[in-house]
């Protein structure tokens, strides 16, 4: 076999790849503009008022699991509790804390157990008590205290207990704009067709002035790990989930706040308990679901900053963060691997899980296996440093290229880093994260991947440094 | 650039793959520098642009109190304002949305002077240009305008901009019916083509709270081809009081559609009739889950435990969720 025809060959599928990718995310951008644009004239004259006074309005359970949350989980309810929205109930599902996150609950909400019958359509592990407030002010408060069984066991237990049609299923430490849920409710609102589930963009809340549970000013990080995660979330909700939005081929509703028609979530199963991407995987089944009884549906998007989260500031967390996604990704594609490439299926069977497989579970494996190849004809003394360094070029301008036009739209349509010297700030971290940020987040995946096959399902613990804080703070 | 050119070209030595990438290279760096330009042009346009909207909001707050309210101000100084400072596409704009929101905090006599100074400002040309224009949001702020000034546009483009493709368009047209409409505000249904959102109920809803004529019988489109029309009625009948209107929700007890069957015992149990009762009782084992659950709520509410007594049997079979909704309804009634 000539060895020459062979690196020739392996080079040419490297590059044809990225050629492929590189067109995937330039129309993505161009999909997103496309969106972003279009939504901007679409709330030219909305009255809010009007809707918050209607009885009209759908009513909203918000499911919010927590897990040894005692530190936090009271502010945090607290500023659930004040959500601008005329009719809905927080459920509270204590996941079998190990520490007093229950007791904590029940002394400052008053809470006492409620006997009624409750019928559970979705399978969960034991639910100890539902607690119900003897005090008014939280008599739309309700805490399930249930057995340890992980994020997806304790939200069906959360569906199961729920009053309401509208799920919306957040993080208990997340951090809700005012008008986060009647924003994202929109979308059940406004269409012809039913609407299965709603997404917002989650943005980054490390640094940032919180008071009273609410952002009250906007800062940029100053850890650089924290900076490259705003740019990547940028790329991903401004640029991939928009243009998957236009096309209707959304496959992820973000587990931090995503809202969702309850009865086809009952209807599917809920959320799967033996996946660590549950988000990604109820929504897949859902319109899955949709498609195989041919009935019309769509997923809403909407582009407003809704929701604020706290992203790892540690390598090690992030590791796990990202090992966890990479696992879930993957787990998801292989139970619904019937969609790919079925014309059945539509955008979902012949774009959005192609994409998903290629783009987003294949790429840091493929990158990876590239590495390689360029160590391998370093040994084997064929590497040729010209063409290398020619290659490392072109594919490090489009990176940063990529995160720019991803501040471009962030500067076009939210603004939401006023100060001019953020701007500065995250253009330099474009141009450092593909050396710094990136070769780390690709390993973190290709461990995941190694984790998956040696049968590993865990989620790994996620610590945070807590955002919630009764007083004015600087995360 | 053209020794560089040729430098990579001819003289460089380098292969054309090499050549290739350093160009490409070099396109990338050029937009990454443009792009950031750009972005700071935005920045500085956006932040250019806001401080003229708020000098001419400021502007034009002081000019129209001195309309209102200076005794002394002069009809002159209206011409003198719209010569200078409403010239412009985002002086109209701002100007428009500014005159909307006085409009909608006064009423009496100073909405009157208001809207008046609307048409002196010669805002209503923008309106109607924004109307005929072909792009939808336009279209849409133009309805919204109009309605708002209480404008008479022509009926064709009203009722054409009523069954418009976006729904955005559609919803400022209703509100456009409903709002000069001076007695038959709901009229505008019979002309509507496209099915009727939760959105556009919720913005009709209130629309008709700040109605001060007779509100309309809705029992008059209970016939109507668009479902969710149907729906909406049966809803508005329960919340107006309609009692009068009972005898012709009650046949849709038995609609094959969920949504409207769903709506009608809804509507029967706000009404508190009993005598709905009966009639879904007949069907209730072929029902599914969701109207069940709502029949036996329609029970507890205005119905007899003798009533719900005869779906007993319902203990007996394996619907667990229609078993618990049933022991929760007899323990209401034995409590």
């Amino acid at each position: 076999m000539n060895y020459d025809l062979l690196v020739d060959i392996a080079s040419w599928l490297f590059l044809i790849y990225a050629v492929v990718i590189s067109s995937g995310y330039l129309f993505a951008a161009v999909f997103s503009f496309l969106e972003i644009k279009e939504y901007k004239r679409e709330n030219i004259p909305t009255d809010d008022v009007t809707l918050l006074q209607s009885t009209s309005l759908p009513p909203i359970s918000v499911l919010a699991p927590a897990y040894n949350e005692e530190a936090n989980v009271v502010e945090n309810v607290k500023s659930l509790l004040t959500v601008n929205y005329p009719s809905y109930e927080i459920v509270v599902i204590n996941d079998g804390s190990k520490d007093n996150t229950l007791q904590r609950l029940i002394d400052t909400f008053d809470l006492v157990k409620d006997e009624s019958l409750r019928y559970n359509s979705i399978p969960t592990k034991e639910i100890r008590g539902v607690y119900m407030s003897t005090h008014k002010a939280y008599k739309n408060l309700t805490v399930i205290d249930k057995a340890n069984g992980g994020k997806a066991d304790a939200l069906n237990a959360g569906i199961n207990n729920c009053k309401h049609d509208l799920i919306c299923c957040i993080d208990v430490d997340c951090i809700l704009e005012d008008d986060a849920l009647l924003k994202l409710v929109n979308p059940f609102l406004n269409n012809e067709k039913t609407v299965i589930a709603s997404g917002g963009i989650i943005r980054v809340a490390n640094s940032c002035i919180i008071e009273d549970g609410r952002i009250i000013e906007v800062r940029l990080p100053d850890k650089f790990l924290a900076r490259a995660q705003i740019l990547e979330y940028f790329r991903a909700f401004l640029m991939g989930r928009m243009a998957w939005s236009r096309l209707d081929g959304l496959l992820l509703i973000s587990g931090a706040f995503g809202m969702f028609n309850k009865k086809i979530a009952i209807e599917v199963g809920g959320y799967n308990t033996k996946t660590v991407g549950e988000d990604m995987e109820l929504l897949v089944r859902m319109r899955r679901m949709m498609r195989e009884k041919k009935e019309a549906y769509t997923v809403g998007f909407i582009p407003d900053p809704l929701c604020w989260t706290e992203v790892p500031q540690q390598w090690k967390v992030l590791h796990r963060q990202r090992n966890r996604w990479t696992r879930g990704t993957m787990e998801t594609l292989w139970i619904h691997r019937k969609m790919l490439f079925n014309p059945r299926f539509k955008v979902l069977g012949m774009l959005s899980t192609p994409y998903w497989m290629f783009f987003e579970w294949l790429a840091p494996i493929i990158e990876f296996f590239g590495v390689l190849f360029i160590v391998l004809l370093y040994v084997l003394g064929r590497l040729d440093w010209t063409i290398f360094f020619s290659f490392f070029a072109v594919v490090y301008f489009f990176s940063v290229l990529y995160s720019i036009t991803a501040i471009f739209f962030e500067e076009y349509s939210f603004q939401q880093y006023k100060k001019p010297k953020y701007i500065f700030r995250l253009v330099a971290t474009a141009f450092a994260e593909p050396l710094l940020y990136h070769p780390f987040v690709m390993w973190a995946a290709i461990k995941g991947n190694i984790d998956l096959i040696r049968g590993k399902n865990s989620w790994g613990t996620m610590s945070r440094t807590g955002l919630a804080n009764p007083q004015k703070k600087q995360v | 650039m053209e020794k560089f050119y040729d430098y990579i070209y001819y003289n460089s030595g380098l292969e054309w793959i090499v050549n290739v990438n350093i160009l490409i290279s070099l396109l990338f760096l050029l937009l990454i520098l443009l792009l950031i330009l750009f972005i700071l042009y935005l920045r500085v346009y956006k932040n250019f642009r806001n401080i003229k909207k708020a000098e001419h909001i400021e502007k034009l707050t002081d000019f129209i109190n001195g309309y209102l309210f200076d005794t002394e101000f002069e009809e002159a100084s209206i011409e003198e304002f719209r010569a200078h400072h409403v010239r412009s596409k985002l002086q109209k704009k701002v100007t428009t949305k500014e005159i909307l929101v006085y409009s909608q905090n006064f009423k009496g006599e100073a909405n009157a002077s208001i809207k008046k100074l609307f048409f002196r400002l010669e805002l209503d040309g923008l309106a109607f240009k924004e109307i005929a224009s072909r792009k939808w949001y336009l279209r849409a702020r133009g309805m919204h305008t109009v309605s708002n000034m209480g404008i008479k546009i022509q009926e064709s483009t009203a009722v054409r901009l009523l069954n418009d493709k976006r729904v955005e368009v559609r919803l400022q047209s209703l509100l456009y019916f409903i709002k000069l409409s001076q007695k038959y505000p709901l009229n505008f249904l019979y002309r509507l083509e496209e099915p009727l959102t939760i959105w556009q109920q919720i913005h009709i809803e209130d629309a008709l709270k700040g109605y001060k004529e007779e509100i309309p019988d809705f029992s008059k489109w209970l016939n109507h081809k668009q479902p969710t029309v149907i729906g909406f009625c049966i809803k508005q009948i329960s919340a107006f009081d309609q009692y009068e209107n009972v005898e012709k929700v009650i046949p849709f007890l038995e609609h094959p559609e969920e949504m409207l069957k769903k709506e009608a015992i809804r509507c029967m149990r706000k009404m508190g009739n009993h005598e709905s009762v009966n009639i879904v009782l007949t069907n209730f084992a072929s029902e599914n889950n969701t109207i069940k659950k709502e029949i036996l709520k329609l029970i507890k509410e205005v119905g007899s435990y003798n009533q719900l007594q005869t779906l007993s049997y319902e203990l007996n079979g394996d619907n667990e969720e229609i078993k618990i909704e049933y022991l929760k309804a007899e323990e209401y009634f034995l409590k």
